[in-house]
């Protein structure tokens, strides 16, 4: 991450311009594919870019995407900042919402009340944050490279997510595999749509991050070790407990989001609900360089084009995953736009 | 399960794990020598999905699967020289491009398929590749029925591995490969071209990617389907590390992975009384275990990751 790194403190108007001009470079090519395809770009790009925005249900769509995006954008920034690189947010995922799952349906959540989500999103933060430990204690154990762990936790975690609703979970009520239903769901905040106050939590945790990494001394000495710090004196830090406590609340965040994917948004534990909000957080994180607004109002793009490319697959037969190209092109244009904008590129090594 | 341990279920099992442990040698050679030039390349996922769709779209179109393979390589090459330019022209975290490039690849082989070929439930298929005997050899039992019945790309990934391991080994261009991962700056300073070495390792890994995606579609399945490398790159990965960097140890490791995949299958249709969902999982679990035993502390190429600047004068 040095390379976005450098470019942190420059003159926050061009870093805008250049992400503005790499959204529109990507919509351009993005149009040309669609056009080769011979789909109507004007009609796809109405329904991806435009139509989410229009309505009150719509924008309670953008938000119930909002919150794991945003989640795992925050909580992978955590490790960017120390240069290392969670790719593991859709295990992680899965992981926490197994572990709300499990608090959700026990006994215990009905004795609770509606508080039983204190407890269940407390084990689902330790179950997501144990999930992204294991990497994290791979690497700083036995070297084992974070990036290849963390993905190949991913394929594990989806298929023991499915395991448990075909069998221990499983509700036998009906022929569908899925759990039964949380005890209490969050609550609804606007009538007629399905935002939930989960939204409101992923904004308290991009205020949480704003202020570990800004405020505290934990903060600054993992910025240092991503090298985003220039500091005098680098010794008395411990690489290895700071990437391990990076990793384990970056996994925190994530289990987090598919807590209030149970609590909010599911009601039960469904095979497939990480969706692709693992990597759509990996870009927001990227798109918004790390920075808490940054990573905020990308989310909010990302969120509001998941919701557009649903809309734009029932209306025009694309698919919905054409999402990931533009996605993909945006971060490579930022990334080239900044290589030019910094004359050298990335620093030497 | 007592049929597990005869000829007829065993023999089966090795001639399909040597089979699909063929696209892990491709992608797991071409990495080696990728990253013994100083330079990563996680989009290996991407690069095998998108040639595995192009592969068997031009041997759909023009039914010649020959044809249809070596666009597949092609196209992993060109996928490997857009990556280039980012991480090599442009120094970019070599990671973030791969991550980006897979993301990339997957949202476009859907889009694509989707757009080429809509979604109906009746597939459109190529023959696969056939059998090729090796005369005498397949007339060895057991060992000849596992090995020599193969088709033409499975023997080539051995031997394009072997080539590999000669080349960084054996020739000029290797050692110069092999300086420019250990120390650019050096490598440069005795007249080796830096980046041009290492365009030449990502097209060239590009290629074999692209080969190795094309013999998911091609030589294994007949068609395409969405995501059908399904983590088969990170293995690859994985494997690069597993085989200290290595193409011969890396033809091992891939042969332990493709004989687990085929195991799985194998296991799973015989109803074993574990849930399906363990098998799918076992290669992943297989691979990070593997990892952490036997990848511990071994030495990368030096500058791996790295990004290299060239000094001015």
């Amino acid at each position: 991450m040095k390379m976005l790194d450098s470019i942190r403190d420059k003159n926050i108007i061009s870093k805008c311009i250049i992400l503005i001009i790499s959204i529109i470079a990507a919509l351009l090519i993005g149009a040309v594919f669609l056009m080769v395809l011979g789909v109507n770009p004007v009609e796809s790009y109405y329904y991806l870019l435009i139509r989410p925005f229009q309505s009150l249900r719509s924008i309670g769509e953008l938000s119930i995407k909002l919150t794991p995006i945003l989640l795992i954008g925050i909580g992978v920034s955590f490790t960017f900042q120390a240069k290392l690189t969670n790719l593991g947010g859709e295990g992680q995922i899965c992981m926490g919402a197994i572990g709300m799952t499990l608090v959700g349906i026990s006994p215990l959540a009905e004795a609770l009340g509606p508080w039983w989500i204190l407890p269940g999103m407390l084990t689902a933060a330790l179950f997501g944050a144990l999930w992204a430990g294991i990497a994290g204690f791979f690497k700083t154990r036995f070297k084992a490279s974070e990036i290849i762990t963390t993905l190949l936790l991913n394929y594990i975690a989806v298929q023991f997510l499915s395991y448990c609703v075909y069998y221990p979970l499983r509700d036998h009520k009906g022929n569908i595999p899925q759990s039964a239903k949380v005890a209490s769901t969050l609550p609804k905040l606007i009538e007629g749509s399905r935002m939930n106050a989960g939204v409101i939590l992923a904004v308290i945790g991009v205020i949480i991050y704003w202020i570990i990494i800004r405020k505290t001394k934990f903060g600054y000495n993992l910025r240092v070790l991503g090298g985003s710090i220039k500091a005098s004196v680098y010794g008395g830090i411990s690489k290895k407990k700071y990437y391990l406590i990076a990793m384990l609340i970056s996994g925190a965040f994530a289990g987090i989001a598919g807590s209030i994917e149970i609590a909010g948004t599911q009601t039960r534990l469904v095979e497939g609900l990480a969706g692709t909000y693992g990597f759509d957080g990996v870009v927001a994180s990227l798109m918004g360089m790390q920075h808490p607004v940054g990573v905020l109002l990308s989310s909010i793009l990302l969120a509001g084009l998941s919701v557009g490319a649903e809309t734009m697959q029932v209306k025009t037969g694309v698919s919905s995953l054409f999402l990931n190209v533009l996605e993909a092109l945006i971060v490579l244009f930022i990334l080239l736009g900044f290589s030019f904008f910094n004359g050298k590129g990335g620093k030497n090594e | 399960m007592s049929e597990i341990l005869t000829l007829s279920f065993l023999i089966p099992l090795f001639t399909a794990g040597v089979r699909m442990s063929a696209p892990l040698i491709f992608g797991a050679a071409g990495n080696i020598m990728n990253e013994r030039s100083g330079v990563m390349n996680i989009g290996l996922e991407g690069e095998m999905l998108i040639s595995a769709l192009t592969s068997f779209m031009v041997a759909e179109r023009t039914g010649s699967l020959l044809i249809g393979v070596l666009s597949g390589g092609i196209t992993g090459m060109l996928c490997a020289l857009l990556i280039a330019f980012w991480s090599v022209s442009r120094k970019q975290d070599q990671s973030v491009v791969g991550i980006m490039f897979n993301i990339f690849a997957l949202g476009f082989t859907n889009f694509l398929y989707r757009a080429v070929y809509g979604i109906s439930t009746s597939k459109a298929k190529v023959s696969i590749l056939r059998e090729v005997h090796i005369p005498l050899l397949s007339k060895i039992p057991i060992l000849g029925d596992i090995l020599f019945r193969q088709n033409i790309l499975v023997y080539l990934a051995f031997i394009l591995s072997i080539l590999i391991w000669l080349l960084l080994t054996h020739t000029k261009f290797g050692w110069q490969v092999q300086a420019v991962g250990e120390n650019p700056k050096a490598a440069a300073a005795a007249g080796v071209s830096v980046i041009g070495i290492r365009y030449i390792s990502y097209l060239f890994s590009g290629f074999m990617a692209g080969i190795g995606g094309s013999f998911l579609s091609c030589g294994i399945v007949g068609t395409f389907t969405e995501n059908m490398t399904s983590g088969r790159g990170f293995i690859c990965l994985a494997i690069t590390i597993l085989a200290r960097w290595n193409p011969i140890y890396a033809i091992f490791a891939s042969l332990l992975f493709g004989t687990t995949e085929a195991l799985q299958l194998r296991l799973q249709a015989l109803g074993a009384s574990l849930p399906y969902q363990f098998f799918v999982a076992l290669p992943f679990i297989v691979t990070l275990a593997a990892l952490v035993i036997f990848g511990r502390n071994i030495r990368a190429p030096k500058s791996l990751g790295a990004i290299y600047t060239k000094e001015s004068r």
